[in-house]
């Protein structure tokens, strides 16, 4: 086995725990830790997706940065999400929902100065109240970066699999 | 079952039967009798810029093609008149040709019938293209950038439709040299909840906020944009044909409030002010600010800056909700961008305000389907016997805090659907070869 064979499998082996925990810290709630998980100039961003004929852009179209979107966050916005979500009259989250995520998929380029790119797919499975069901697809392209050494997520483009959202809302990040 | 809307809206004491909102046959009835007969707000002149642009929507459950072709904007049918087959499948696009997958009939982007393979070779007795265009609505016309369309002949013009409402819609449609547009891409998503609780959200409710948007209230940087004045007091104004606006007023001189968060706005309102006064007027111009409309029967607004949701009904338990961001053409390019992230931050699904309405409308929607709840009508009491107008402000007014705009709205919904049903769409009559062979 190569070195640099061996390099690759630790570093695919680091970005998924990393993308595990993540998902763990996410579907129990814990908010204030996945924030810890993200650099202070985190770009959090699903645009929007329509469908348009076949030649354009592989059979749909994902807005641009100055068109519409689900999610444009900043570090400090995505802060002001998590503050309101963490209030007892944040009636879209009471009570909390129940939710399973599947984090598929992971993809992680090679480590560069800018970071590492990474592509995964996720499934979201959101029950809420007693029969209540909201379901997520799609996937995500990340680049995380090291902050004294351990990984942090400094970019998401998510990328739904819808182009009209069956999801009643989005109360949780992808 | 009958259809008896003034059963079920007792606009005498303000309570309404839940039942209109989860009832099949009811909302199918709504389909014909307000859907097929009222204007429909459809989207923005800006969507359709280029000549062959369209995008596809929703006119209540008819899916239609609005496109900017050489005769005008035009709003087709989604069918293919052959047999039904989806002419457009695509959300929005360029095209000057609508091809029908199924046996390839081929439409202009004015609806005409350009294609129909072997016309001369199969169908033999020929068919005259002129007759099987795509449907196409009778009525288009805009209003200051926005697309309304009508498939009722005989409706009333759009201005008068739209009546006082204009008052209040040129706050944020010609405020300024050069009109609007709109943020490029929309969210679009679906609710489970009925179409009119969305839109009675809109029409009057100022009385939720307190409760609803309780953790928004806690968090600086996701308070509203109703800043512009003072608000020492606020208004609805309850208008005809079933519209309703709530605003902020301030009676006196400086008014000026202020964004907070959004402190380049505040610049921007700055530098337009003298346009504002000259376009508008010195009561819009410094101290009116609307902050949320519906226009009846699925078009709402939050003002100012502004937030369009249209609402389509899914069947009575579901609503799809395009949301839409306007802007001034003329604001500056950061001015754009602060608002469309002040609209993404606060509506759509994600939205910190806007998923916990959603939340409260399907509750309130499947609280109609309890057999023993329907019974119990709806309370929209609030400050009945109140109502009074002043010659300055259009409309029936209550204060900030009343049901007279959701009143209003029910009234107008029970008018209409007490009306018979439009005549369904026919075929012309050189459509029967038989009959013209045996002339």
């Amino acid at each position: 086995m190569s070195a640099d064979f061996l390099a690759r499998l630790t570093l695919a082996h680091e970005v998924e725990q990393f993308l595990y925990e993540e998902a763990r810290l996410l579907d129990t709630q814990d908010y204030q830790g996945w924030l810890a998980l993200l650099t202070d100039d985190i770009h959090y961003w699903a645009p929007v997706v329509e469908s348009r004929e076949a030649r354009h852009r592989a059979g749909h179209y994902i807005a641009a940065t100055d068109e519409s979107a689900y999610f444009d966050d900043t570090r400090a916005t995505l802060g002001m999400r998590v503050a309101r979500l963490g209030f007892p009259g944040a009636w879209a989250e009471v009570p909390p929902s129940r939710m399973s995520r599947l984090i598929a998929n992971i993809q992680p380029g090679p480590e560069t100065a800018e970071g590492i790119a990474v592509r995964s797919t996720f499934f979201l499975y959101r029950s809420r109240l007693e029969v209540e069901e909201d379901v997520y697809h799609g996937a995500r392209e990340d680049v995380l970066r090291r902050v004294d050494g351990q990984l942090r997520l400094a970019r998401r483009k998510i990328v739904f699999a819808q182009s009209v959202l069956t999801a009643r809302s989005i109360t949780t990040f992808l | 079952m009958a259809i008896e809307p003034w059963k079920w809206v007792d606009r005498e004491h303000g309570l309404v039967d839940r039942r209109i909102f989860s009832d099949q046959e009811i909302y199918d009835a709504e389909m014909e009798r307000i859907f097929r007969r009222t204007w429909l707000a459809l989207g923005h002149e800006s969507e359709i810029a280029q000549p062959n642009d369209f995008f596809t929507t929703w006119m209540g459950a008819d899916p239609v093609i609005v496109t900017r072709s050489g005769d005008g904007i035009k709003v087709l049918l989604n069918m293919c008149r052959h047999r039904g087959g989806t002419v457009c499948r695509t959300d929005r696009g360029n095209a000057k040709l609508f091809l029908c997958p199924y046996h390839g009939w081929s439409y202009g982007s004015n609806g005409a019938l350009k294609v129909v393979p072997g016309l001369e070779t199969d169908y033999r007795h020929g068919i005259d293209p002129a007759d099987w265009g795509l449907f196409e609505a009778p009525r288009v016309a805009t209003y200051k950038g926005l697309i309304f369309a009508s498939w009722n002949p005989d409706v009333e013009p759009l201005e008068e439709f739209l009546g006082d409402a204009t008052f209040y819609l040129d706050c944020i449609l010609d405020r300024v040299e050069g009109g609007t547009e709109l943020v490029g891409g929309m969210r679009r998503w679906i609710i489970p909840t009925n179409w009119k609780h969305a839109a009675e959200n809109f029409v009057g409710d100022s009385y939720h906020a307190a409760a609803t948007h309780t953790s928004i209230m806690r968090v600086p940087g996701l308070e509203g944009a109703g800043g512009r004045v003072k608000k020492p007091f606020g208004y609805q104004a309850a208008l005809q044909n079933g519209h309703g606006v709530g605003m902020w007023l301030a009676d006196e001189e400086d008014a000026r409030g202020g964004y907070g968060h959004l402190a380049g706005v505040d610049d921007y309102l700055q530098t337009i002010e003298d346009q504002l006064v000259t376009r508008l007027g010195e009561l819009r111009g410094k101290r009116l600010t609307p902050v949320h409309a519906t226009i009846f029967p699925n078009f709402s607004i939050e003002f100012p800056f502004a937030s369009l949701h249209i609402w389509h009904p899914r069947g009575p338990l579901k609503t799809e909700v395009r949301d839409l961001t306007l802007v001034d053409r003329a604001m500056p390019p950061e001015i754009k961008e602060m608002l469309r992230r002040h609209c993404m931050l606060r509506q759509g699904p994600a939205g910190t305000w806007e998923q916990d309405d959603m939340d409260n409308w399907s509750q309130t929607t499947y609280s109609s389907l309890s057999p023993t709840g329907r019974g119990l009508l709806a309370n929209y009491q609030m400050g009945m016997g109140h109502e009074h107008t002043r010659p300055d402000i259009p409309g029936r007014l209550d204060n900030k805090s009343s049901d007279i705009n959701q009143r209003n709205m029910y009234t107008r919904w029970a008018e209409l659907m007490a009306m018979e049903p439009p005549a369904p769409a026919q075929v012309a009559a050189a459509c029967r070869p038989g009959k013209e062979a045996g002339q």
